[in-house]
């Protein structure tokens, strides 16, 4: 399986802080194309800011990044824990936004929005309703799709499940997992809840505090007859072995 | 958030309770203490020189005269202020440079100065209209300035990520993010355009609201005064009942 991007002993640290209180160093990964990879740990641990390192908003002190060839930019999405909608623009506008950024006439996105809306269960009158008239959940789909218009390769998703309620969570957990099924996306996704990491993910990695860095890399598998959906995904007979192992890796990780 | 307090900025006849209640007081004073209305006047008498004002045209004359002058003022000042505001956000080096010098030259009274734009621009009407617009210039700067570097980080992550230049996260977040302070600094501006065409017809005029008041004083003639001051606070509500009108025509605009 190819790789979205590599990262190559690549070490983070704040200016003011002096070089041996860097928030992690070494931290070596291949994200793949496909996957779901999913980063837990304690907070602290950099878990965000490695995210944060791989959408550009800040630039390692060492190390290497490298994005698959063929692209001009960086070509990641960016999901936020409470969306970035802007209160201002209808949902079609906010989903017009990187069509108007590429230069791009802002039809030309109309049959990618109502194949995503209906992936995502969204009716289309939603178009034409502001954020602030939209459920938590209403909104984190509409911010996935409008990432998705921009065509990255990677997503980034910076704990976009945390705020929503039981139920919406599995739901969009389920859709989100389709989703990257049917596109061939790579996902980053950032979260506290291990549950979740085995329920979407194909590999979780475990920070460590204190320059620790990577301190667990876990492949799950749970295809065996067809992998469950993340409303079942807890049931399933390895779902206490994963657990295990990740929650073993991060009582180490503190 | 901004609607309701548009909506709540609605005329209810509770509204009048308090002028109702200040009026009847201060007849009632007037007529206890008869010596007094030489120093407070007296309601009727108000109402007469408002109306002697109107009916000879005179009143309308001078309130027409400040009122294009505190109008005029506001609007050059409010639409440079906001416009050097945000574009101290795009360039920020310079914004950094400059703020320094904008609170020091904002905190300067209009009234120190007001003499000096005399000097500089003669006693015609322009030299108010500038008196107004130093007296909100600053005002706008601040305001657009401080809604500029309020944007949500977050915004101008997702421009970026999106692949958004510097001059699309401006046009597309930084200055619609903005666009509250920029009305509130209009609010303030309404009040503050006003006093400095008044102070500039106070130091030097033929004509205006300050002129009027001004001679009435002089005369000793409070009545006139008060009548004044009655119009140039309608003149206040007037142009506020413009901002309002034009914020609920932008913000209706946002949501449309």
């Amino acid at each position: 399986m190819s790789s979205a991007i590599e990262l190559d002993r690549v070490a983070f640290g704040y200016p003011s802080e002096a070089p041996e209180r860097a928030l992690f160093a070494n931290v070596s990964l291949a994200i793949d194309y496909g996957q779901i990879t999913c980063l837990v740990g304690p907070s602290g641990c950099g878990k965000t800011t490695l995210l944060n390192l791989l959408a550009g908003f800040i630039i390692p002190t060492s190390g290497e990044l490298r994005f698959s060839a063929g692209h001009s930019g960086r070509p990641v999405g960016y999901i936020f824990q409470n969306d970035a909608l802007l209160p201002w623009r209808s949902i079609r506008a906010n989903l017009g936004l990187p069509a108007e950024l590429q230069g791009r006439p802002a039809a030309s996105d109309d049959a990618r929005i109502a194949e995503y809306m209906d992936a995502f269960n969204l009716e289309a009158s939603v178009l034409r309703q502001f954020p602030e008239h939209l459920s938590g959940g209403m909104r984190q789909r509409i911010a996935i799709i409008q990432a998705l218009l921009a065509d990255p390769d990677i997503l980034l998703l910076d704990e976009p499940f945390g705020a929503l309620d039981f139920f919406t969570r599995l739901r969009l957990e389920a859709e989100f997992r389709s989703l990257i099924d049917t596109h061939g996306k790579a996902a980053v996704l950032v979260t506290h809840d291990i549950d979740e990491a085995i329920a979407v993910g194909d590999r979780v990695i475990v920070m460590g505090r204190a320059r620790r860095g990577i301190v667990a890399d876990i492949r799950i598998d749970l295809e065996e007859p067809a992998r469950p959906g993340p409303e079942a995904v807890r049931g399933h007979r390895l779902f206490g072995r994963y657990f295990t192992a990740i929650w073993e890796s991060l009582r180490d990780a503190v | 958030m901004l609607s309701e307090h548009v909506a709540s900025a609605r005329f209810s006849w509770a509204h009048l309770l308090p002028a109702a209640l200040l009026i009847l007081s201060w007849e009632w004073l007037a007529w206890r203490f008869p010596e007094s209305r030489f120093f407070f006047s007296e309601p009727g008498a108000v109402l007469m020189a408002l109306w002697s004002g109107v009916a000879s045209g005179e009143l309308l004359r001078h309130t027409a005269v400040t009122g294009f002058e505190a109008l005029l003022g506001f609007a050059i000042g409010t639409t440079c202020g906001a416009v050097i505001g945000l574009s101290f956000w795009y360039w920020a080096p310079v914004g950094r440079m400059a703020r320094p010098y904008i609170v020091a030259a904002g905190a300067v009274p209009v009234f120190a100065i007001a003499p000096m734009v005399i000097v500089w621009f003669g006693i015609g009407i322009f030299a108010k209209v500038m008196v107004a617009v130093l007296s909100t210039l600053f005002v706008a700067i601040t305001q657009a300035y401080q809604g500029a570097t309020n944007v949500d980080p977050r915004y101008l992550r997702l421009m970026a990520v999106l692949g958004g230049t510097r001059k699309q996260s401006f046009i597309k977040v930084v200055a619609p993010s903005a666009l509250q302070w920029v009305l509130n600094s209009m609010r303030l501006n309404v009040g503050l355009a006003l006093a400095g065409a008044f102070v500039g017809e106070f130091i030097s005029s033929q004509q205006g609201l300050g002129w009027y008041i001004l001679r009435a004083a002089s005369l000793f003639d409070v009545s006139r005064v008060l009548a004044g001051c009655v119009v140039l606070a309608t003149l206040a509500l007037v142009l506020n009942a413009g901002v309002d009108a034009l914020e609920r025509t932008l913000t209706r605009r946002r949501s449309a």
